[in-house]
């Protein structure tokens, strides 16, 4: 029967290590984690050194988390609101887990159908969600009867708005988060977020709580009842209480420092973590192929039985901890070599605990004794946790990891076989046994015997989390460095212009770095994987040179990652033993990473080489074939690259110095000019130890290189015969790129003769990269790629250093080649170049900010304001004492407030003005309030024309109001009044000024809209919501995804709030609207549930948009992104031109918003307009009389002929409208109206998909509009013609010509007396003569009045000049066209 | 002089070859890494190599002590094994 039990997979958060590698990286470099509490975690006032009160702690040192600490609750399909009202450990403990199992190559599917547990050590101590539980719950009464107990003469209201302040700030608790409040949630969570079906529970056994744990989970396996368990432990946020108790125990270290087994040690530091293992059955595991970390032998715990304290720990019963431990375990207890201790530092604990260490191990081989809480404190529960990944990562490695602040070890440890390191040593034995002690209060004692399994295996470098490839990227664009420091300080990320900014691993502190750059509105490329270009070396005409570098002495490219992720093929001598190895491995690196390239949608616009980069690029160029240069390199065997006895030496100096250190010397040349500080020498090995001599002493670095060959110097010369050969051989193709030579510091030739004489100079010439960068530069290339891995980017940087050019590689040993591959995409985003960073950006879910801190509330200065007037009230206060202290209070706080008013009152500023720019680039989300929407993609947004709704103003003029007077909340607004709309494209930069009256602010847009805005401390209570149910609801005719869908609102997504949609009766219509993330878009999506129900509601006239609102009163701050917000709408009336309702907002049950006489105007739309101007692309404005379309403006109701024009014309033809005068512009836009519907009717007919009248671009010309964009090439021609606000327009694949000519206004000179003999007698016939003339002569280009006759025909058929024309009344015209 | 205080020398030299990139939030310390840490391009490095032999004079020979070093050395290479170098010459 299998005993052993395998660690399969670990994770951890301890302080100073958000995951496994970095807390092994900081155990084995002995880094002390240890750091203050900040007042983020419990309030300065809490720290008193010279105290004993028990409210007071007399250190502050200790182990943390971050403060905050970012959760991805989406990963994990938990609520934002759930996550933020839980608590922090819980969230925490499911991510470890979930790391753990990760770690352990468990997935989903793979658990499914397994038994999987979950046994955490968690103790029962306050944590920030039972303190605001506790807050919300007992502590706001608390502070309410006392308010009341002693001041009895306070206005009860004001004791309501105190608690009720308190327990807003408290912060969230409801239904929704009270079960995470939950202790044992956060084992069960685990098991519920992760599915899985084994028991899971919390144990609590004080410090010893994980390793009983994992003595729960060992057994579990044993007896086969479980295939997995998850164990560890948990202790996060420590409370202030819980400080408490150790500072009145006297546990803490007055010195800060857990100096475990050291003589002056005094005491603990509380540390805070979460540690698991993932376990399985040691055969089960090495069955299944597990990843083994180390294999438990043996577990047994014991209590201390009756000691004469539970305070003191007793050896007895640690001894029968251990004991118990090692027989289960059946281990030689001469092979330990670890003891991970417990180690409190404290006198009495570190003493027990070496005499049961003596007592248990007595003499025997010499073991290290550590203590991890010496770099991380006391993590309590977890404390077992975080000693047993110590130890299993150390028999793992093979690392006796040190210990820290053990200067001078305690005299009895001199005695025993252990000792106390300060520096990690190699733990080599082939047998690597370890134990881990966790002894807790109450005397529960626990002991983990643990084993390697298998050899050590070498730590892989630990990548920090910027050299991740999942690291989070922000990334951010805009017009202007202002306006992306604007984007950047909003929190946003998005947007479009030219200038960009990209962050991985976006820190608040790393985002304040990038800051930085973006002030200064340089370019910052690339140093801490950060990237800003003010505006983009591509975006400004620069190219983009791909550069293959060639063999270098350092060739360790990781490359597994990428094949992974794009499906690829990887290389095969990326771990090359030679130099003909590492010529094949540098060749199909760069075929590889421009194959990954090349996926991302990037491509050069010219290529380059150094040395056998130059092969590459030929092949990348198309130059030569792959399978031609696999066959050269499958011949090249060991020995082809290299020239005995010729050493290379890079020498940091550029070729000037480097010149004249070879002068005089023989059989030595420089073979490289690789950029101003480093040339490569070539030579004799003699001449090069002269030359290397005279470089050191004239101070120049000169490095002889680990390989041997005389490539690009006359000394290869005897050996270019196989190369020519070869290259004779091959069929060699023009480039179908530019790529340019360093030997000659051209472009390659085309012919192959040619090209094959310039590869054998390439191997007998120096290379003269210097002078080929130089070049590339004047020839307009900016960002230079490194196809490879290497130093060309360095030499890049040193050649044009100063001149703006981006110099960056693919691929970099010190990341994952994934990594760089993202970290180029961004630097080519940023530059402007194409890219699609999407394809290497992981997709995350938005983070919640975990607080893992419970400091004092305040309430903000506003409120005691409150409190002093009313306590005024108190002195009528019946009883003496009361009376007298009301009197006392009242007189101290009037004092108070009186001198804190005047003082505010001198102090306040009166007026506040600032600027905004907004375009859609500030603004991304305005994209998506354009009125008129335009095809996917169509790439002018004033076509859209982007406008500030209506609301979004309202929150501009807000936050006005909140600059003049920080800190107080508007609470009412009123005298609204927009002036005109504030369209966003082009850019525009508008005035805000705020002015202070009392409580009363003024604020306006200049120009645009002004409002007054009531200010206050703080909100008001809200009264109930008070709309009665609607009488006879029913379901409004579209629902929530149509309304959008089809158009009945033209916002876009980020402007699309509504969930629900309905139910609705003539007296209103509600909705729910989930909180979009454009500013002020939650009011607008109110106001288009009032807009919809005009649109149900009536047929004509159904477009309206908001003009006013006479009162808006806020209860609370606005709603987050996300929250589904229930909108509630009565009509107060409908008329002709307007519309008004009540509304109200209601935010988890509670009114936030209440509005007042919203007014809508209602804008003249006729159903016809109405489905034009929602659906362009499938209706027209003209009517279709089969040989033409006619447009008579007449028929229709239209708001304006503003919106026809957006509504019909691109931005090109609205300029040459409005450029052709007041009485053109009319008969501009009829005629593009009819001629539009007249090619896209057409176009329809021959099966081409629905067109959108902008995409019917026309020329300017009023008479003979010529059709233009990618339609002037189909051959459609389109004839107008126009007459008192009618047009008709015919499109023909031929040369079309149409008239419309008044009946009763013909001009005579167009008709004789023989054109009348044609009809008989008609009262038209004059019209018909004029109109078939106009047609004739505009097909023959000539006067029609003298040159033509009729010739035949009738009434409906003329034909003039050979032109046979067709007639039809229309009205009081008559249009006339011919057909040919 | 002190270790610490030739470690702020080299700091200052750091400083000055990183230019333009350099920000305050970056520590230069003993077991910062030229490569991982800094980020110190080999080109840069050699910049960095002229400052220090620069200041210390002659009886420092960092040139040729650098030149003597493996490349992986000098890749592995932290400010303190420069610190404790400079001060192996005293």
């Amino acid at each position: 029967m299998e005993r052993g039990v395998a660690v399969i997979g670990l994770g951890c958060v301890f302080p100073g290590a958000p995951d496994v590698a970095s807390y092994w990286r900081n155990i084995k470099g002995g880094v002390d984690c240890v750091s203050e509490a900040s007042d983020a975690r419990w309030d300065g006032e809490f720290y008193d050194p010279n105290s004993k009160a028990v409210d007071r702690v007399y250190s502050r040192r200790g182990g943390f988390l971050p403060d905050v600490m970012p959760f991805e609750a989406g990963r994990f399909g938990i609520m934002p609101v759930a996550a933020e009202g839980a608590e922090p450990d819980q969230l925490l403990a499911l991510k470890v887990a979930a790391d753990a199992l990760d770690d352990a190559g468990l997935d989903r599917e793979s658990l499914a159908n397994q038994r999987v547990g979950v046994i955490l050590g968690r103790g029962g101590y306050l944590t920030p969600g039972l303190v605001r539980l506790n807050r919300k719950v007992r502590e706001a009464g608390q502070l309410a009867s006392i308010l009341r107990e002693l001041a009895p003469g306070l206005d009860p209201a004001v004791v309501e708005t105190i608690k009720a302040r308190f327990q807003d700030e408290a912060g969230a608790y409801g239904p929704d988060t009270a079960i995470g409040l939950v202790p044992n949630l956060a084992a069960s969570r685990i098991a519920n977020r992760l599915d899985l079906n084994g028991p899971a529970y919390t144990v609590d056994a004080a410090c010893a709580s994980a390793l009983i744990a994992v003595e729960h989970a060992v057994r579990e396996l044993r007896d086969g009842r479980c295939d997995v368990v998850i164990a560890g432990g948990v202790h996060v946020s420590p409370d202030i209480t819980f400080w408490s108790v150790f500072a009145q125990l006297g546990a803490l270290s007055r010195s800060g420092t857990l100096a475990a087994f050291d003589q002056g040690a005094d005491g603990l530091v509380i540390g805070e973590g979460i540690g698991m293992l993932a376990l399985k059955r040691l055969d089960r595991a090495e069955a299944d192929g597990d990843k083994i970390y180390a294999v438990l032998r043996g577990v047994g715990s014991a209590s201390d039985g009756r000691a004469a304290s539970v305070m003191v720990p007793r050896v007895a019963g640690q001894v029968l901890a251990l004991e118990r431990a090692w027989q289960d375990a059946g281990v030689d207890r001469d092979a330990l070599g670890l003891v991970e201790a417990h180690g409190t530092g404290t006198n009495a604990g570190d003493r027990a605990e070496l005499r049961t260490l003596t007592e248990v191990f007595g003499e025997g081989p010499e073991a290290v004794l550590g203590s991890v809480k010496t770099m991380i404190g006391h993590t309590m529960p977890a404390a077992g946790a975080a000693g047993l990944i110590k130890a299993v990562l150390a028999v793992h490695h093979g690392v006796l990891p040190p210990s820290l602040h053990c200067d001078n070890p305690r005299a009895e440890l001199e005695a025993t076989r252990f000792s106390v390191i300060g520096k990690a040593k190699p733990w080599s034995s082939p047998q690597r046994v370890a134990a881990v002690n966790a002894f807790g209060f109450g005397g529960i004692n626990a002991h983990v015997v643990l084993e390697g399994h298998g050899d050590a295996v070498a730590v892989p470098r630990a990548l920090k989390p910027i050299d991740a490839a999942d690291a989070l990227v922000l990334r951010l664009a805009a017009a202007t460095p202002e306006a992306l420091l604007v984007a950047l300080d909003a929190g946003r990320s998005g947007g479009e212009g030219p200038c960009r900014l990209a962050v991985v691993d976006p820190t608040p502190k790393r985002i304040a770095r990038a800051r930085k750059a973006v002030v200064r509105g340089e370019a910052w490329r690339g140093r801490g994987a950060i990237w800003f270009s003010p505006s983009g070396l591509v975006s400004a005409g620069g190219k983009v040179a791909w550069m293959f570098p060639g063999i270098e002495a350092q060739f360790a490219p990781e490359v597994a990652s990428v094949a992974e992720h794009f499906g690829l093929e990887p290389p095969v001598h990326t771990a090359p033993t030679d130099l003909e190895q590492t010529g094949r491995g540098v060749v199909e690196l760069g075929r590889f990473l421009d194959a990954a390239l090349r996926r991302l949608g990037c491509a050069p616009d010219l290529v380059l080489g150094h040395s056998i980069g130059e092969w590459s690029g030929m092949m990348a160029t198309g130059m030569l074939s792959n399978a031609e240069v696999d066959a050269f390199l499958e011949a090249a065997g060991p020995g082809t690259l290299e020239v005995p006895g010729v050493l290379f030496a890079a020498a940091g100096c550029g070729v000037g110095q480097a010149r004249e250190a070879i002068a005089g010397l023989e059989d030595i040349a420089i073979s490289h000019d690789n950029c101003l500080h480093q040339v490569i020498l070539c030579g004799e090995q003699d001449s090069v130890s002269v030359a290397r001599e005279r470089l050191i002493d004239a101070g120049v670095i000169c490095q002889v290189l680990p390989f041997k060959s005389g490539f690009h110097s006359a000394l290869f010369a005897d050996y270019v015969e196989p190369h020519r050969k070869h290259f004779a051989d091959f069929d060699l193709k023009p480039a179908a790129l530019p790529l340019w030579s360093a030997t000659t510091v051209e472009r390659y030739p085309d012919a192959p003769d040619a090209i094959r004489d310039l590869v054998i100079r390439h191997l007998v010439e120096p290379l003269r990269y210097t002078e080929l960068v130089q070049r590339l530069f004047a020839e307009g290339a900016r960002v230079f790629v490194q196809v490879g891995t290497g130093s060309l980017t360095g030499f890049v940087d040193d050649t044009l250093a100063g001149e703006p050019h981006l110099a960056v590689s693919a691929n970099e040993p010190r990341r994952s080649g994934l990594a760089q591959l993202r970290n180029l995409a961004l630097a080519l985003w940023v530059e402007g170049a194409d890219v699609e960073v999407d394809a290497l950006v992981p997709k995350r879910g938005p983070t919640v900010d975990l607080a893992l801190g419970a400091p004092l509330l305040t309430l903000g200065p506003d409120l005691r304001g409150r409190l002093s007037a009313s306590t005024a009230v108190a002195t009528t206060d019946d009883s003496p004492v009361m009376s007298a202290f009301g009197d006392a209070l009242s007189a101290l706080s009037r004092s108070g407030a009186d001198v804190l008013e005047a003082y505010r009152e001198r102090s306040a500023p009166k007026r506040w003005s600032g600027s905004r720019t907004l375009s859609v680039h500030t603004d991304p989300a305005l994209w998506d309030h354009s009125f008129f929407p335009q095809p996917p993609g169509w790439s002018t947004p004033s076509d859209g024309h982007p406008v500030v709704p209506m609301t979004m103003t309202i929150e501009l003029l807000l936050d006005a109001a909140r600059q003049l007077v920080p800190g107080w909340v508007v609470v009412e607004a009123t005298e609204l009044q927009a002036f005109k709309w504030l369209v966003v494209e082009p850019e525009i930069t508008v005035e805000l000024v705020a002015e202070r009256d009392g409580d009363w602010v003024r604020a306006s847009i200049t120009d645009y809209a002004e409002i007054r805005l009531r200010m206050a401390p703080a909100f008001p209570a809200a009264p109930a919501p008070a709309f009665d149910a609607l009488p006879s609801p029913r379901s409004t005719p579209v629902d929530a995804v149509q309304l959008y869908q089809e158009r009945w609102m033209f916002h876009g997504p980020r402007y699309q709030g509504i969930t629900t949609l309905g139910p609705m009766d003539d007296s209103g219509i509600e909705g729910i609207i989930t909180a979009p993330e454009g500013l002020g878009s939650l009011l607008d999506n109110a106001g288009q549930i009032l807009g919809y129900w005009l649109m149900a509601a009536e047929d004509l006239d159904q477009l309206a948009m908001p003009v006013g609102m006479d009162l808006i009163e806020w209860f609370e701050d606005h709603p987050p992104i996300g929250a589904e917000v229930l909108c509630r709408v009565r009509i107060l009336g409908v008329d002709d031109s307007s519309l008004a309702a009540d509304l109200e907002l209601v935010y988890e049950g509670r009114l936030w918003c209440r509005i007042r006489n919203w007014v809508d105007h209602r804008f003249e739309t006729d159903p016809h307009v109405w489905a034009v101007m929602r659906q362009p692309e499938h209706h027209m404005l003209s009517v279709d009389r089969g040989a033409y379309r006619i447009f008579d403006e007449s028929a229709h109701r239209a708001p304006s002929r503003d919106w026809l024009m957006r509504r019909y014309l691109g931005e090109s033809e609205r300029a040459a409208m409005l450029a052709s005068g007041p009485r053109g512009q009319r008969r501009f836009l009829d005629d593009r109206i009819a001629a539009k519907d007249a090619v896209r009717f057409r176009l329809h007919a021959d099966g081409v998909p629905p067109l959108f009248p902008v995409e019917v671009p026309l020329g300017p010309d009023l008479d003979t509009p010529v059709l233009g964009g990618p339609l002037a090439a189909t051959g459609w021609q389109v004839a107008v013609a126009h007459d008192a606000g009618v047009s008709v327009a015919r499109a023909s694949d031929g040369s079309g010509a149409i008239a419309l000519v008044p009946v009763e206004t013909v001009d005579e000179g167009f008709v004789s007396a023989g054109d009348l003999s044609f009809f008989d007698g008609a009262p038209d016939a004059a019209a018909r003569v004029q109109a078939a003339k106009t047609v004739a002569a505009q097909r023959r280009g000539a006067d029609p009045r003298s040159l033509l006759a009729i010739e035949g025909g009738d009434a409906d058929h003329l034909v003039v000049d050979g032109i046979s024309v067709k007639l039809v009344r229309e009205g009081a015209h008559i249009v006339a066209w011919s057909e040919t | 002089m002190s270790r610490e205080d030739t470690l702020q020398i080299l700091a200052g030299f750091i400083r000055d070859v990183i230019g333009d990139e350099w920000d305050d939030d970056m520590e230069v310390a003993f077991d910062t890494s030229f490569s991982d840490d800094l980020e110190l391009e080999s080109i840069e490095f050699v910049a960095l190599a002229e400052s220090v032999q620069a200041h210390f004079g002659d009886h420092v020979d960092f040139v040729g002590w650098i030149s003597n070093l493996e490349l992986d050395q000098i890749i592995a290479l932290t400010v303190g094994e420069v610190v404790d170098f400079v001060e192996s010459c005293r």
